[in-house]
Order: C-alpha cells, then structure tokens, then sequence
C-alpha cells in the first residue's frame, strides 16, 4: 500500500515538474492587444473575413493587415470597440444583408426533370443545367444554407432560400457557396430587388419562368434616379442611387423586381 | 489469342444481344419536318451560326464555323430552310441556341466539301468529332506536337446496350480499317492496333478476314466495362500507363473510335461532311433497332421508329446507361455525341435508396484507375476539394463503376464529377499564381 | 444467383415462408421516408447487390449454423437432463411441457424446440433492444431506419452461451449498439464491430455470465467446460475429437459449435461476393501459421502450445468469426491488401490470445476487436503505398 502510494506520487511529481519546465520554456509572448481583440470579436468563427477564424483576424487587426470593418458579423459596434482600443478613426457604415436574387419557386419555373444525386447545388447545376427550366436559377439544393454558419438562411417552401434579416450577417459565405452567384451582399434599407438573374432573351426567359425579368426596360425609363440599368437582357439596380421610391416595382410587368 | 486487361472494372449485364446482330437501318424523312442542330456538339467553344433565318441551304453545306480553335463546323443534313435560332434542350448542356431546319426535299446528294491542303484541315473542315461520346474534334487529336509512336482503333463498346459501333465494325470493316491506314500514313505512325472486346465475335471474324490485305495489329481485350476507357485501352493494347492529367499523346498513343475513322474516310475519299451517324435504340421499344440518323433528328422520332415504348417509361438515356445523361425532354435532338437512345421502365431502374457507406470496398476494387471512392466522396461531401487533389481525384475518368458496385447506392461518381470540376479551378488558379 | 434472390425476395412480404420478418422490412420501407423520387443523375443501371439482397443473403449464411447451434443447445442440455434428471424450472420448462416435447436426446424435436426455448427469448430481446435504439437514434437524427441492426441482432444472440441472463444481453447491447456504433453516426460509421463490442462489454460486466463452466450447457448447476479451456486444464485428455469440433456436438456459444456449417456459410458469402475471400484467407493463414509455429515452440507449463494448429480451426469462435464477424464491411479494411493483413492480423492476434494468455481461451473476440481498431491504420498504410507506387509509374513514363 505505503509503497505504491510512494510511487505514484513521485511518477506523479515529476511529470507535473516535466509540464512546467515546459510550458515555462516553450512559451509564446502574446500581444495583450491581441487578446483583447479577441474577445471583442464575435468568436463564431465564421471565416467571413477572409482570415481562419476569430483569433487570425485579430492578429491580422493589430499588424495592422486587416480593415476594422473586416468583421461583418459584428458590424458597427465591434468595429467602433476595434478602432477605439487601436486608436484609428471609424465612421458607421449601413448594416448589409444577404439577398436572394431569384424568385423562381417551383410553381414561378417548372422543374424539368426528378433529380436523384448528390444534394448539393454544384452538382444538381452540372446535370442539364439543373432541375429548373431557368438555367440561371436557384436549383434549391440548399448550398447556401449548409454554408451559413448564423442559421439565417433557410429552403422556403417554394424551394428557394429565404435570408432572415435579424439573423444574418452578411458574412458572405452564402455569395461563396452558390454556384450561379444569386445572392448579393446588400444594404438592408434599400428595399428594391431584381429577383432575376436570367440572360435569356426575354421571350425565353418568360417562357422558362413566370417572374423573370424580361429586360423590357421598363424600369430603367421611369426610374426617376437613374440607378435601374439593362445589360445583357437583365435589369440591375445600383443600390447607391436608389431612393426606395417603389416605381420600379408598380411598373415591372413579370414582377421581377421585389420588395425585401 | 493472349487476352488483356487493366485492373478494376465491372462485369454489368451487357444486354447487347437486343441489337447486336440487327442491321443498320437508314431512318426515312418527310418533307416538312423540322430539325433541331444545337450548335455546340462538341468539348470546346460553341461553333458560330453561318445562317439566318429563311435561308435556303442544301445538303452538306455550312451551316456553322468553328468558334475557336478547339471547335468544330456543323452542316446541314437536308435541303431545307431554316426557320429560325431559338434555344432548344441539349443532351447535355440544358438549353442551348439551336438551328431549326425544315426539311424542303429529300434529295440525299451532298454538296462536297473543300478539300484543303493539310489533311487535318480537310477533317476539320468535315467538321468531324470523336464519335465515342467525348466529342473532342477530331482534327485537333490529329495534329501532335510530337511523334506518335501506335495509333489505336477502339472498338471496344464496352457500355452495355449499345451496338451501334459492333454493328460498324461488322458491316463496314473495310471503311474503318482504310480510315485508320489513312490517319497512320498522313501522320506517319509505325503501328495500327485495333481493339475489340471479346463479345463481338462477329466483328473480330471480319477484321481477321482483312489481314491479308491491310497491315493491322488484331487485339483481342476482356470483355469488361470500362474496357474502352482510352487510359484503360492503351493499358490493355500495349501496357503503357498515361499518367495524371497528361494524354495518351504522352505516351506515344492516339486512340480513334472506329465511327471516327469511318467519318475520316468518308470526307477524305468522298468529300462528305459529318451529318449523319449510328445510333443504337433499344431497351423498353418493341423493335431494338440500330439507325443510320442525321443529325438534329428529335429521339422522340427514333423511338417511333423502333415502335414506340413498351410499358411505364421513367427515364430515357442519350448515350450508355453507364455514362450517358437522362434526356429532360422528348425533344432532345440527337447530336454528334449521341451513340444510343435508351428507354428504361419503371422496373429496369434501380430500387434502393440511398443509405450509409458501409465501408465494403467494393468501389475500391471496381475503380479501373486505382482511386479510393469511399474516402474521396466523404471530402466531396464535405467539399474539401484542397484534400481531393493529393487523393487523385482528377484521375477519375467518370466511368461510374464505383456508382455501379455501391450497394449503400450512393451516387459516388456524381460527386467526383462535381469535385473534379471544383479541383480544376483550384489547380487553375495555384497555377495562375 | 441474381434470379434465385429474386425468387426468395417475395418470401418477406405478405403470405410469403418468411412473413415473421415482414413488418420489419416494411417499416424499414415506409418509415420516415416516402420514395418520391425518380433517378435522375449518372450512372443508370446499378448492380443487383444492393444493401437490404446483401442482409439477406448474410441471414440465409448463418441460417445453417443457427439452426444447427439452436439444436445442439437443445442436444447439449437434454443429454445432461436424461442422466441426472434436473428439472427444467422457470418459463422454458413451461412451456416444453405444453409442447409435450420432452427433453429426450435422441428426438430431433425435442432437442430442437429445447434449444429454441434458449435461443428465441434472447433473440427476441435483441431485436427489441435494438430495434429501439436504432429508431431512436433514426427519430431523433432524422434519417432512416437502416436495416444493418436486423444482422447485428442475428449475430449477437448466437455468439452468447445459451444460458446468459436476458436482462445482462439487454444491458450489454445497448451500451454496445449506442457507444459502439450509434455515437459514430450510425451504420457504416463505427468503426467496431457492435455485435462483437456488445459481447466484449457483456464479457467484461458479468463475466460469471460468460464465462467459466457453468455457462455453457443449459442445465441448472450443471459445469461443462469448452473443448479449449477443458485443453488448457487437461491437455490431450480434454475429451474431444477434431471431429467433434468438426460437426460441432460440444458446448459452446450458440451459433459457433459448428465449424463446418459456419464454413458453408462462408462459401455461400464468398460465392455470392458479399464477403470478401481476402479476409477470410488472411486470417486463416495468420491464424494456421502462428499456432503452427507454437506448436514447433511448445512447452510444458501451458498445453495450449501443444494442441495441433488445426484443432484451432474448428474448437471455440474461429470458424464463426472467420464466416461472419470479420466479413463485416464496415468494421473491416477496406482495400484489397489491407483485406489480407487486416485478416492476418486478426489471426495472428486470435492465436496470441488464445495460446499464450491461459486466462482467455475464447480469443476470437478479442482479436477480431484489435483487428477493427487496426483496420483504419492499415489502410491508410495501403493507399500511401499505392500513391507512391503510381508516382513511381509516371516517373518512368
């Protein structure tokens, strides 16, 4: 008994004295402003920055790499916090949402065939052009969804994605994870949307689906502000001129442009 | 005969006996009717339209230049007009601009076709793709950088159902053989080997009897899927490996498909345009049969022709059950790439959802290139596509054996061929850097 | 083969031979899942080996030995209870004297529907228990039922020694299927065999329920030992025949008496390609080569180094192992080579338990659970050493 109690405890000593040798010599100076930092930082570790994970960004803020807005999920506060423990100037920014820029449900654009295969979006887009008549349209393989790291963007029923505005962040990663580039980072109070992305012509593009826009060009004439453009037989409208004034959504005959 | 082979691969039910000994029959037109020719029916940049709407064209006249250099010129299969250029399914690609030709006579002399200088000029000129299914142009395989050391006819088919390169074989061995001696003689190339699967008894006796008159090496392979997989062949002809992402030019090799070579011939000798081609129809319609058809012609009119469907139809194939792509539409045009039309019931399908992997190894010991599908779908899955590089996964030739073995049925070579496309770009752009 | 599956396929459902498993399909069929969806992708035809074929042709394997393993408990406890006359108490002995089978050894009824008394409880308990589990863990995930555990619960009543309570194999198994495979993620995560780590777990818990003499025959205070620790004690005087293992009239777990029914059962697995020969030839060589080399080494404090190496063969869970256990898809190697090893080693280690360690005379279960925990690592050994290879090939080209 005496003895094995003996021998555990100095095994035991002296591997507790081998750990503190060690992490004693092997230490790492840290930038307390690193620390801080961190701890500003969301910590969801969502990779919207750019940089892996929470810690990387703050490393990156500090030697000065990194924007102070680099973080979307945080947003004003975080970045004010940041600039105030770094000493840089800030001015606010509007907060930005992701928004889903088609609209083409299962009743809006037919299906063209039963798919069976792998689940996500790159591959359901590989087969025919994917399982919708549009070949510019949401496949509804939820890409975006599994890419959210917020749990602010779900499959609605009509089997296109639905971004909720308090939760999302605008971090980006759902822009990444869709194969044909329908979300966009927008601000959140310029309401207006082309939700359309089809450069068929526009007889095809009707055809294909109820609600694409058919570049009549409708919108871009009576836009009173001039932010409605047409190329490439779709309407896009240039967030920074808009004035929310609604004509574009009265006067678009396919109702492609929404109101988020 | 010594027989070889490549390690992995799959022995399917071939089902090849519905069509195997059946003529090719020429499918018969009325004026009036209206084709579909999407102008991108090869790899490569889409080709350029010539023609406007309410043009008159004739047989064997452009009707679309090449749109780059790795593209291919289209002609018209008909005298006709041309009723307009409006988007149309596509085997492949989903909607494509299409020309629409109504057929206004049923005169079948084709308007022959510039003879250039440079025999690779004359088939591209010819407009003639690999007719295996690839649908690489032809001109650009014919023109190495370097010397070609064997050139190899495949004549293999080793997807199941089809038949219609046996039944080329078979009834016009001498075109395919001439075709071939033609390609060895312009690019000077020592060997011809031709390989045939030791099902098509048929078309090995017919090869055989022109031994005497043409110099050609007669190789006999496995039958085994993918036996024709033009890694897989140069591995069973002559022993050779072609390495990653490299071609079977690497190595010394260039393989024709034996519908290649016949095309070859043809616009060598007569001057004729690609416009027509073999297509096998055959699975749920009363009367397999193999039809000479002119490109553009709808399926839907092919399978008429064998008539009709049987029974509940649920899916219809373009192409090998194996490789092939499930038509969207009855309207799909055969194109250049189109080696069969395939009607499956309800009960030919698969059941079986699709559930976890088990970790059987199967897919292991099917892979025809040695790759390991169970561990790459679970990064495809996951899209670590940066891990998928060091896992080989731009190897896979997308012959679907692993998808064929699986019996969790997991859908294992759709996600390779979404991974592969994915690595490409990274490789891209790492390269780019 | 693919017609003859066919043909047996219709037995499962209503009105067919097998109508007692049907329910069990059927929920598996229409449970969460409803099959809308028509195959749209690549690759359109598929082998006829599909996952539920692949569970039937492994339950038409083992139903040679179980039904044999059903008999010979029966044969074991009636020619004890002929001679000594023990009652049979509790529900068993009930119920077999509603029967009216009596418990005469001579009767293939009576040994029979003796042993099935055994048996069908314990069977009947382990599907229940995980049955539960896996609709538990399918209801709370949000996937399907997965078939696997309907083989999980075949084997694990019959690689138990017929008298182990029911409440223990319950106990066992729920720690085995949640800890050893549902925790993972389900079938085809786990990276051990369940049905074996239920056993290991029951062996190591209760092993007055396992193990020892008391355990093997179904009589009440009745001690036979098995054919191999009967060895270990006695040496060469341990009362059995290569024959008797053989055919398989000893006592033993349930299912693994008979090594040459188990053997049918690994040709029907090999023949049908479910199991792969290579394992099966891996851990025959490995198990063949190390007792054949103790035999050359022998010694005089252990008899185990003495028995003949392909006494090894047909006494204890080796047959049955080599047939059932390491053939498991999941918890085995997966490339071609790493089949062979991944079996040789189990074979190795199964000789090392059984020969050098007196304790455990039974080392099938233990080497076959060393063997899984190995199998990941020999793979990986495999595929680098094919990536070199081919990166050696293109050097050349």
């Amino acid at each position: 008994m005496l003895e094995s109690v003996i021998v555990l405890g100095v095994a035991g000593s002296i591997a507790g004295a081998g750990l503190l040798i060690a992490s004693k010599k092997f230490s790492m100076e840290k930038d307390p402003k690193v620390e801080k930092i961190v701890e500003i930082l969301p910590s969801a570790n969502c990779g919207g920055c750019g940089y892996p994970g929470c810690a990387a960004l703050a490393e990156a803020l500090v030697k000065g790499e990194a924007l102070i807005t680099a973080c979307p999920v945080g947003g004003n506060v975080v970045a004010e916090k940041i600039a105030n423990l770094l000493g840089i100037e800030f001015s606010s920014s509007v907060k930005k949402i992701a928004k889903v820029r088609c609209n083409g449900t299962k009743t809006n654009c037919e299906e063209k065939y039963i798919y069976d295969g792998p689940g996500d979006c790159n591959s359901i887009t590989l087969l025919a052009g994917g399982i919708k008549k549009c070949t510019y349209g949401c496949v509804g393989g939820g890409s975006c969804v599994t890419a959210c790291k917020f749990d602010a963007i779900h499959i609605g029923e009509g089997g296109i994605p639905i971004v909720d505005e308090e939760k999302c962040t605008a971090c980006g990663m759902c822009v990444k994870a869709c194969p044909r580039k329908l979300i966009e980072i927008l601000p959140v109070d310029k309401h207006f949307v082309v939700t359309c992305r089809s450069m068929d012509k526009g007889a095809d593009a009707k055809n294909f689906c109820k609600v694409a826009c058919i570049a009549c060009r409708l919108c871009e004439k009576n836009c009173p502000s001039d932010a409605i453009t047409v190329e490439n037989n779709l309407a896009y409208i240039h967030a920074d001129k808009c004035t929310n004034c609604g004509k574009c959504e009265e006067v678009c005959p396919t109702k492609a442009i929404n109101r988020f | 005969m010594q027989r070889y082979s490549f390690v992995g691969g799959i022995h399917p039910d071939y089902s090849k006996e519905k069509t195997s000994s059946k003529k090719i029959e020429i499918l018969s037109y009325e004026v009036g009717e209206v084709l579909t020719i999407p102008i991108s029916q090869h790899l490569g940049a889409p080709s350029k339209e010539l023609v406007k709407k309410k043009d008159i064209v004739n047989v064997g006249q452009k009707i679309a230049s090449a749109g780059g250099a790795v593209s291919s010129n289209l002609h018209s299969p008909f005298n006709g007009e041309i009723e307009g250029i409006s988007l149309a399914p596509h085997p492949i690609m989903g909607n494509i601009p299409s020309i629409k030709l109504r057929i206004t006579d049923l005169n079948n002399e084709y308007k022959k076709i510039e003879t250039k200088e440079k025999f690779q000029d004359t088939v591209a000129e010819a407009g003639i793709v690999g007719l295996g299914g690839a649908t690489f142009p032809t001109h650009i395989k014919l023109s190495p950088p370097k010397k070609v050391e064997y050139l190899i006819i495949n004549g293999a088919e080793c997807e199941p159902f089809l038949t219609c390169d046996h039944r080329l074989m078979v009834e016009y061995t001498e075109e395919i053989i001439l075709g071939a001696i033609l390609i060895k003689e312009k690019l000077n190339i020592n060997n011809l080997i031709v390989g045939i699967e030791d099902n098509k008894p048929d078309a090995i006796k017919s090869f055989e009897a022109l031994k005497g008159k043409y110099l050609f090496e007669l190789q006999i392979l496995h039958t085994k899927y993918p036996q024709g997989g033009e890694k897989q062949l140069i591995y069973s002809t002559i022993g050779r490996t072609v390495p990653e992402g490299k071609l079977p030019l690497d190595v010394g090799v260039i393989v024709h498909n034996v519908g290649t070579c016949k095309a070859i011939y043809e616009a060598f000798t007569f001057g004729k345009p690609l416009y027509e081609r073999v297509v096998t129809v055959t699975g749920a319609v009363k009367e397999p049969k193999n039809i000479l058809v002119k490109i553009g012609t709808p399926i839907s009119k092919l399978i008429d022709y064998c008539g009709g469907t049987v029974g509940d139809v649920k899916k219809i194939i373009i192409g090998g059950p194996m490789m092939g792509f499930a038509a969207t539409s009855l309207d799909t045009p055969v194109t250049k790439g189109t080696s069969g039309v395939i009607v499956l019931r309800d009960e030919d399908l698969y059941d079986g959802k699709k559930s976890n992997c088990i970790r059987c190894g199967r897919c292991i010991e099917a892979c025809p290139m040695g790759l390991v599908p169970a561990i790459m779908e679970q990064f495809s899955i996951q899209e670590m596509y940066e891990k998928l590089i060091d896992w080989h996964v731009v190897n896979c030739i997308e012959c679907g054996c692993c998808s064929y073995v699986c019996p969790s049925r997991r859908p294992l070579v759709g996600y390779f061929k979404t991974a592969k496309r994915q690595v490409i770009n990274i490789l891209r752009q790492r390269a780019q850097k | 083969m693919k017609r003859f599956l066919d043909k047996i396929a219709p037995h499962f459902h209503k009105g067919g031979k097998y109508e007692r498993f049907f329910p069990i399909f059927e929920m598996v069929d229409t449970f969460i899942y409803d099959p809308l969806l028509k195959t749209t992708g690549k690759t359109h035809i598929r082998d006829g080996l599909d996952l539920k074929r692949t569970m039937i042709i492994v339950f038409f394997a083992i139903l040679p030995a179980a039904i044999f393993g059903i008999y010979n408990v029966g044969y074991q406890a009636n020619s004890i209870i002929v001679n000594s006359k023990i009652a049979v108490g509790g529900f068993r002995g009930f119920f077999i004297d509603l029967i009216g089978s009596g418990y005469d050894p001579n009767s293939i009824l009576s040994n029979f529907i003796h042993g099935l008394s055994y048996f069908l409880p314990l069977y009947i308990v382990t599907l229940v228990v995980g049955g539960f589990w896996e609709v538990l863990f399918a209801v709370v995930r949000k996937h399907e039922v997965a078939e696997a555990f309907l083989v999980t619960s075949l084997l694990y009543p019959l690689i138990l020694p017929p008298t182990v309570p029911l409440w223990q194999a319950a106990v066992a198994l729920s720690i085995g299927l949640v800890f050893g495979k549902e925790v993972f993620g389900g079938t085809g995560k786990n990276f051990i065999n369940p049905a074996l780590f239920s056993r290991a777990i029951l062996f190591f818990s209760y092993p007055q329920a396992i193990t020892g003499n008391n355990v093997w025959v179904a009589v009440d205070g009745y001690s036979k030992a098995t054919p191999l620790s009967a060895f270990s004690e006695k040496g060469f005087d341990f009362g059995y025949t290569f024959m008797d293992g053989l055919w398989g009239f000893i006592p033993g777990s349930i299912g693994e008496t008979s090594a040459v029914l188990c053997l049918v059962g690994a040709l029907i697995l090999v023949i049908t390609g479910v199991g792969s020969w290579r394992v099966m030839v891996g851990m025959f060589l490995g198990m063949g080569i190390t007792t054949y080399i103790f035999n050359i080494i022998g010694s005089d404090t252990n008899n185990m180094f003495n028995i003949p190496f392909y006494y090894h063969f047909v006494f204890g869970g080796f047959m049955f192992g080599l047939a059932f256990m390491i053939t498991d898809p999941v918890s085995s190697s997966m490339t071609n080579g790493g089949k062979l090893v991944y079996g040789g080693v189990v074979g190795f280690m199964n000789a090392l338990v059984r020969v050098v360690n007196p304790a455990f005379p039974e080392g099938t279960m233990l080497a076959i659970l060393f063997g899984n925990i190995f199998a990941p690592f020999i793979d990986s050994f495999f595929i680098n050493y094919y990536i070199k290879k081919r990166e050696k090939r293109y050097e050349r080209v």
